[in-house]
């Protein structure tokens, strides 16, 4: 399989994908903790893909979505940004629109703590 | 050789002549820029951010780019 239908069938077969710099209970760069640290705490289920673990990936998604940067988020196979997006989208509740529209299960009340700590 | 953001700034203002470009940090890895121009009107938030990308020609680009880290915020005026 190339890298590429690699990427396409991880980001078809889940829901919502998270490639990363290390992991979700260890992220290994501030904008990666930062979306990871997010869908953690909204207690959206999430699969991270660790880009250092493999040279391939690394460069492959950046291919695969023309978007020079790491992290990428990615839900129902459609890139939806980066760190910046990411954080704009949750503090305006666009995050949370687009998780209900596309029936992916998340904790309103925690996105709502997250805007008044950061409002 | 490490970037400064008056570089970066160049690159966008080169990039965008008409919009306001700001760009902020001095450790030359990490940086935080906000653009605004009316180009960017219609366009969703990742299109505006592949256009800074592509004003910045491959300096995000590998592991071992100048920039590893741009924080950025776009938008059309208001």
């Amino acid at each position: 399989m190339s890298v590429e239908e690699t990427i396409r069938k991880t980001v078809t077969e889940n829901d919502v994908v998270l490639f990363m710099k290390g992991t979700k209970m260890m992220p290994q760069c501030g904008f990666s903790s930062r979306i990871a640290g997010v869908l953690n705490y909204m207690g959206v289920e999430f699969a991270d893909v660790n880009v250092l673990a493999d040279e391939q990936i690394r460069q492959g998604i950046k291919d695969y979505s023309d978007w020079p940067t790491i992290p990428q988020l990615y839900v129902k196979g459609e890139f939806v940004g980066g760190c910046d997006i990411v954080t704009e989208m949750t503090l305006s509740g666009e995050l949370d629109q687009l998780f209900a529209d596309q029936g992916i299960g998340f904790d309103k009340d925690a996105a709502e703590k997250i805007r008044e700590a950061n409002g | 050789m490490p970037i400064t953001a008056r570089e970066i700034e160049q690159l966008l203002r080169d990039a965008f002549p008409q919009g306001q470009v700001k760009v902020e940090g001095d450790d030359g890895a990490h940086f935080a820029a906000q653009v605004i121009d009316e180009s960017f009107r219609g366009m969703n938030r990742v299109q505006q951010q592949r256009a800074v990308y592509a004003a910045l020609k491959g300096k995000m680009d590998g592991s071992h780019g100048e920039l590893h880290a741009l924080a950025l915020t776009t938008k059309a005026p208001d």
